[in-house]
């Protein structure tokens, strides 16, 4: 039987790009995926014929530019399509547009207040300049501030000196964003709600916390990371779906000569006393190989693949604790028109673009008690977009495909979470209730409806909890606590076990940080 | 998507060229007729009607606005009378230019301010503690400068302007509208400013095209404008030098010493934004300069010969960036440049080294012939560059 | 011999005083009240006497007891309070000593016994490290010389002195919300509501708001037993301590700006006109008041007032004081309790914080009370979480607060013979401040960023003027801290 230097279980893009990246080294690689389709949470998926969703996971925002050159992405396929702007539809039938040019943004927020539009380009400078000094965190593992390591404290001194370069007004304004809510931070800047309410909507996504609770800031600076990356325009939508991005980098790991198995789902990590040697799939067949890479989350890695009885008992404990509590939905719908909004009747560039409904604090802050208390949101917060405007590829001509990411949809309802596929269709109807209200008409247009609740995440794409991020993004369990104090390096305390997904550093998204990282570090560790 | 300006219409009538670019995100004509040194012609010859309503405008009004904007610029504007103007600039606390205009001062209690950028956020943040209103009035008020020798007498044949001294400001009535007349400008030369309603602007315009007919009047574009503030050795916000507030590197920020706007900042009175910055920037001395240098023609002639060619320069202003050199070390940028028809010199704005600055120094800059980067020497000169004595003249 | 003027007669403000006094400063302690104790002066009511709005002394350092020599102006530390945690089954008793809470928590459940023996041994191996903090300024945020480096250096090893695990723990848990915290180590939800209180109330925040744990872990790390007469018997002591070093105060003396000559302190104003002179001023009232209000206009500059402006003090609790003709009986307790807190479950504390949020007075707020029980009468002072800047109605505030005590002790409402309420706007015009912590608690307002990065480590950019109030790092509550850090720090420049 063939031992390969490595298998990796998920083919989920970060599964895939540390395949790519080990297939590069010229390493023997084996990906193996459950489902019959590659790209995990990052897939498309012709779900109803004719109509290709990104059904997860729908926008690429930080994907690392690095990860693109290196593994040759446009050459396998690779195209991401800029998503133009941003679009509020308020309440009270009015609207904020941004992004399109500096002019119109100015003029749409001056409907709100001059102060703001004004200072509008001061924040996006300062934001970018933070983003400019934090790359190099988000660029290299997790330090470890308690270890004596002598490597370990040469990196907390690269990170002192990155501090220290940078001066202490940028550690004050990096404190503030770890640290403050979404609506505080951005009050310190605008005064208009219209304008903050939005924004701020950005630091809740995938996380179980409100525009209120600090530790919100945080997010916003993602926001413009992708500025200062090379990458131009931060937010883009990958033509064919999100899932064209794994198909991307599932071509480019074949291509160095990765194999990839499908309907492959793994039951186990096969261990020999405290080394991974293999996995053994649902069908009984094992598999050997050097080393084993998880792109699963870190729950469903170790107390799924790894058993309890084989980790130590702190570990599990820390891998219990670490939070995963699913927050999001997502409604597709294959629409027969485009909708008119009421704010802003008929077709036009903000249906190009993110349509974010946040129209007021307290509408995000009601949204989030009625997760808190353990319902999903009666009228929710929703990042809405339209991929077939720009790349007509994905619906029959002249029809449509929806994409509404939904907040709050918290797993663990009152009912507990075996109660959502009773609560699903309500769940969507509340959601396309929501849509009726801004764009009345819209319901009548709906051919299709494919709603995605947290426990159907958990149960077909694998996401514990129906956590996005594969974790919670909260401070606690970032960095070197990501997903446990003393494995944050990609390592795990099983031998040639090693993690790759977002539960490690840096995090969840589409931006293939922790695979490119979790391969780079076994490369230069020669552990493969 | 760019906005209109108030006399957009007859712009776009007049304009030949299909040339127009954005100034503050108002579309705004770059040149009338391809060619554009016959606007600036007008400018000196004759009457140049130039749109300037882009500016961004301030009204303060309240007890205490003189005091505010005595604070938040780099003079004291409570002494001034009203009816006159003055040109100022105004700084971070780190005592770094972040825009200049003009303030006119309406009535004891009303002032007007312009600026180059917005400056309405930045304006409030200081205004807490003050008694007045800041209005901005950028797009609801029009603004149409008259430049050049004949202006005077366009004015007068159109609205009710009796004498104006130079950065005198006045009430008037053009065209049966109520208007405000300055006798300020960005060309060096003898002109007035119309400020009026931003509605009033078509009927403004018409009126002075149609008083100007006997005096040579032209409709000129942001291109001739540029070679005449040049010659008037005027800086340009963005050009010359950058907005404290919009830059993140340290050397990019300068002091009002470092851009010559030393006369406009008064240091010794009350406390003002950026005043304990300014005094140390003052007794330190500041390490740059801005000069105004001429180019050395002859040399330039000789080099455009060797490869058997008249001197191929750009009838155009230049904004583009180049070193200057001595003894083959760089010592400074010019920001500026351009051909002086007027003069028949090639002049430029730059800023070097302060010890380098005086009257007479012989610096080099850079010039490529046929894609060759070679240097030319060039005189540091008095600015203006061109300074007629109409400009003041009553 | 120099002139130091000081702003505010509060605990923070005396304490300065007499630590100046010490050091053979001329003070003079200018108040803007009648009386002088600030938010720690005794109030009465209609025949009624309460501690006044603060009514805890547990948090205050016994090091600054000594160091003030309080202890020869009478000043008794006490044994700890229990509290009792109304609820359903007759509540739970919670001691602060982990023997004695044992047994009680036990009676719920034995794992939350041995989990709150380990919660405190937590938080008591991080005492060393806090007092650390508690002593001095806050460490900078970047070492500038040799001594900050020094200082950061022996925080860095006392940190480190606390082991691998205990460290990661502290930086694991810090950032934290404190339900999760709590509900990670508890299963008793009444426990870890009641734990939770003193971790919210008063900010702009609920227990599932991040970084509650950092305070949680602070106030549980300070508990001391508290002095003998409550934050009055401070007062006093500091007066007598002042009085005897020949530091003056003057009350019904409002200040009206501080006066600066050459971009420095030179004294202040009153409202009545009056100049008095100084070398140096220490604002000992809510950090907002002095850098806004009393600084002359041009005395800061704009991101340094913008920081002032942006710091954030909001104010979620109201005070209510009532006289009951008779000590209240608990449901299915037949005890008398000196201290209560009505808020058994998490989510009603953080219910009380969602009324704050929308701008309105909690349908239950959340209560901590602290009875003093004559024999005959018995004052109550309550501190009502869950009532917002912008309530207005006392009456309903009164009402809701009497409908939460009723429910846990029937016929309470019926011996109201007196009452008194102080909505956070009525704190803000008799006291100087909405919020009871002059400054909001949270992870961007603490240590070296406490008020604001410009003004932390009590100094400010404008020479001659310290603040030492609440507001200042270490932060609210009775410690003393913040008034003999701000004393330190003007004697060591």
């Amino acid at each position: 039987m063939k031992t390969y230097d490595a298998i990796v279980i998920g083919g989920g893009h970060n599964g895939l790009t540390t395949a790519a990246y080990l297939a590069k080294a010229g390493k023997s690689v084996l990906l193996l995926e459950r489902r019959h389709v590659l790209g995990g949470a990052a897939v498309s998926e012709e779900i109803f014929p004719g109509y290709t969703f990104s059904a997860c996971s729908y926008v690429v925002s930080l994907l690392r530019p690095n990860v693109i050159r290196e593994l040759e992405l446009p050459r396998f396929g690779l195209q991401i399509l800029p998503l133009e702007t941003t679009f509020n539809p308020l309440l009270d039938g009015r609207y904020l547009l941004r992004g399109k040019d500096p002019e119109t943004t100015y003029r749409s927020l001056a409907k709100f207040s001059k102060k703001d539009a004004e200072t509008a380009p001061l924040f996006s400078q300062a934001m970018a300049e933070l983003s400019r000094m934090v790359k190099p965190i988000i660029d290299g593992p997790a330090p470890d501030p308690a270890s004596f390591k002598p490597k370990d404290l040469f990196s907390l001194l690269r990170l002192g000196r990155i501090f220290k370069d940078a001066g202490e007004d940028f550690v004050a304004a990096q404190v503030k964003m770890m640290t403050m809510s979404a609506v505080d931070f951005l009050s310190e800047w605008f005064e208009a709600e219209q304008l903050i309410s939005p924004m701020s909507a950005s630091g809740i996504i995938g996380t179980f916390l409100g525009v209120r609770s600090p530790g919100t800031a945080y997010v916003l600076l993602h926001h413009y990371m992708g500025e200062i990356d090379g990458s131009f325009r931060a937010w883009g939508l990958p033509k064919g779906g999100t899932g064209a991005i794994s198909m991307a980098i599932a071509k480019s790991a074949q291509h160095f000569g990765a194999e990839i198995r499908t309907n492959a789902g793994v039951s186990k990590v096969l261990l020999e006393g405290d080394k991974a040697v293999g996995v053994v799939l649902e069908n009984g067949d094992e598999l050997r190989a050097k080393t084993v890479i998880s792109g699963c989350d870190p729950r469903r890695t170790f107390l799924g693949f790894v058993g309890e009885k084989s980790l130590d008992g702190d570990f599990v404990k820390q891998i219990k604790r670490y939070k995963m509590r699913g927050s999001s939905g997502k409604v597709n719908l294959a629409l027969d028109r485009l909708p008119s909004f009421k704010s802003l009747p008929g077709d036009g560039p903000h249906l190009k673009g993110d349509i974010t409904f946040a129209p007021s604090i307290d509408f995000l802050e009601k949204a989030y008690d009625d997760a808190k208390y353990g319902a999903f949101s009666r009228r929710p917060f929703m990042n809405i977009v339209f991929p077939s405007v720009t790349d007509p590829s994905v619906a029959p001509a002249g029809k449509h495909v929806m994409s509404i990411f939904v907040q709050y949809a918290p797993y663990h309802l009152k009912e507990g979470p075996e109660a959502w596929p009773s609560q699903k269709e309500a769940f969507g109807d509340a959601v396309c209730n929501m849509v009726e209200e801004l764009a009345p008409g819209f319901k009548s247009s709906i051919l299709h409806r494919h709603i995605l609740t947290p426990w159907d995440l958990e149960k077909e794409y694998g996401l514990t909890e129906g956590n996005i991020f594969h974790g919670e993004l909260s401070i606690e369990q970032l960095a070197f606590f990501r997903p446990a104090s003393g494995f944050a390096r990609y390592r795990t305390p099983i031998r040639n076990l090693w993690l790759c997904g977002s539960g490690a550093h840096p995090g969840g998204g589409v931006m293939a940080g922790p695979g490119w990282l979790c391969a780079k570090t076994m490369l230069e560790e020669g552990a493969v | 998507m760019g906005y209109p300006s108030p006399f957009h219409e007859r712009m776009v009538a007049l304009n030949e060229t299909w040339k127009y670019k954005d100034w503050a995100g108002i579309v705004s004509p770059c040149r009338f007729i391809e060619n554009h040194v016959y606007e600036y012609t007008a400018f000196r010859q004759a009457t140049g009607l130039l749109d300037v309503s882009p500016l961004y405008k301030y009204e303060i009004t309240g007890k205490d606005a003189g005091a505010f904007i005595s604070y938040v610029t780099s003079r004291d504007v409570t002494k001034m009378k009203p009816g006159r103007v003055t040109y100022l600039c105004w700084c971070d606390d780190h005592g770094k230019v972040i825009d200049d205009g003009t303030v006119t001062r309406l009535d004891e209690q009303t002032f007007r301010m312009t600026a180059a950028d917005p400056q309405y956020a930045w304006l409030l943040g200081y205004s807490s503690g003050f008694d007045l209103k800041i209005d901005d009035i950028s797009r609801t008020m029009a603004a149409l400068a008259l430049q050049g020798p004949t202006s005077r007498d366009v004015l007068k044949s159109c609205s009710d302007l009796g004498e104006l001294k130079f950065f005198g400001s006045v009430a008037a009535k053009l065209a049966g509208k109520k208007v405000r007349i300055s006798r300020t400008g960005y060309t060096g030369d003898l002109g007035y400013e119309v400020w009026c309603d931003w509605n009033d602007g078509v009927a403004v315009w018409d009126a002075c095209m149609q008083a100007g007919k006997a005096y040579g009047i032209v409709a000129a574009g942001l291109d001739a404008l540029d070679m005449a503030r040049i010659e008037a050795g005027f800086i340009l916000l963005g050009v010359d030098y950058f907005s404290a507030l919009h830059v993140t590197v340290p050397e990019k920020k300068s002091s009002p010493y470092e851009i010559g706007l030393d006369g406009t900042v008064e240091l010794d009175r009350d406390p003002f934004v950026g005043q304990k910055a300014l005094r140390a920037a003052r007794e330190k001395g500041s390490e740059r300069a801005l000069v105004g240098l001429e180019l050395d023609w002859p040399e330039l002639e000789a080099m455009y010969s060797e490869h058997d060619m008249a001197p191929a320069l750009s009838s155009m202003a230049s904004r583009e960036s180049l070193p200057i050199y001595l003894d083959g070390g760089q010592v400074g940028r010019v920001s500026s440049s351009s051909w002086s028809p007027t003069l028949k010199k090639y002049l430029a704005i730059g800023s070097v080294r302060r010890e380098l600055s005086a009257v007479g120094t012989v610096l080099e800059v850079e010039h490529t012939v046929m894609f060759e980067r070679r240097t030319v020497h060039a005189r540091v000169v008095e600015r203006p560059f061109f300074d007629p004595e109409r400009k003041r003249k009553p | 011999m120099s002139e130091v003027i000081i702003i505010g007669a509060g605990v923070n403000g005396l304490a300065c005083a007499v630590e100046l006094a010490r050091a053979g400063k001329k003070v003079t302690v200018v108040e803007q009240r009648a009386e002088v104790g600030g938010l720690s002066a005794a109030r009465r009511f209609s025949g009624f006497s309460v501690p006044g709005i603060r009514h805890d002394t547990n948090e205050i350092r016994p090091a600054l007891i000594d160091a003030l020599q309080l202890a020869a102006h009478g000043l008794k530390l006490a044994g700890h309070t229990p509290i009792y945690a109304a609820g359903p089954d007759g509540g739970l008793v919670l001691h602060h000593e982990s023997d004695d809470a044992a047994a009680e928590i036990a009676k719920r459940s034995a794992k939350d016994a041995e989990a709150y023996a380990a919660f405190r041994r937590f938080t008591l191996r991080l005492r060393p490290v806090v007092d650390a903090l508690l002593a001095k300024a806050a460490p900078p945020l970047l070492p500038n010389d040799l001594g900050d480096a020094y200082d950061m250096g022996r925080l860095g090893l006392k940190l480190r002195g606390l082991g691998r695990d205990d460290m990661l723990e502290l930086l694991r848990v810090a950032p934290m919300c404190v339900a999760d915290w709590l509900r990670e180590m508890f299963e008793t939800e009444i426990l870890s509501a009641t734990l939770a209180f003193p971790a919210v109330a008063g900010d702009f925040v609920g227990p599932w708001s991040a970084g509650t744990s950092a305070t949680l872990i602070l106030q549980q790390a300070l508990a001391v037993p508290g002095v003998v007469g409550g934050p009055a018997a401070v007062v006093d002591a500091l007066s007598k301590a002042l009085a005897s070093l020949g530091g003056t105060v003057r009350t019904s003396a409002k200040v009206a700006k501080v006066s600066l000559t050459n971009e420095a302190v030179s004294g202040v104003v009153l409202a009545s006109g009056e100049t008095l002179k100084a070398d140096a001023v220490v604002a000992c009232c809510a950090p907002r008041t002095a850098l806004l209000d009393l600084l002359p206009r041009g005395a800061l500059g704009l991101a340094d007032r913008q920081a002032a402006q942006n710091i954030r003090a909001r104010g979620s609790v109201a005070k209510v004081h009532l006289g009951l003709k008779a000590a209240p009986k608990w449901s299915g307790r037949s005890e008398r309790f000196a201290r209560v807190r009505i808020g058994a479950h998490l989510d009603d504390l953080e219910r009380a914080f969602d009324a704050v949020k929308y701008r309105e007075v909690a349908e239950k707020p959340a209560l901590d009370v602290a009875l003093f029980d004559d024999g005959a009468k018995v004052a109550v002072s309550v501190i009502a979480f869950g009532v917002p800047y912008e309530a207005e109605d006392r009456k309903l505030v009164e009402a809701r607060v009497l409908e939460q005590l009723e429910a846990h002790a029937p016929g309470v409402k019926a011996s109201v013979e007196a009452s008194e309420v102080l909505l956070p706007r009525d704190l803000e015009a008799e006291y100087g401040s909405r919020s009871v912590h002059h400054v909001e608690r949270a992870l961007d307002q603490m240590l070296f960023m406490r008020p604001a990065r410009p003004f932390a480590r009590a100094t400010t950019p404008v020479r001659g003027l310290l603040l030492g109030s609440s507001g200042c790092h270490p932060g609210p509550g009775v410690t003393l801290a913040p008034g003999v850090i701000a004393a330190r720090a003007l004697l060591s420049s």
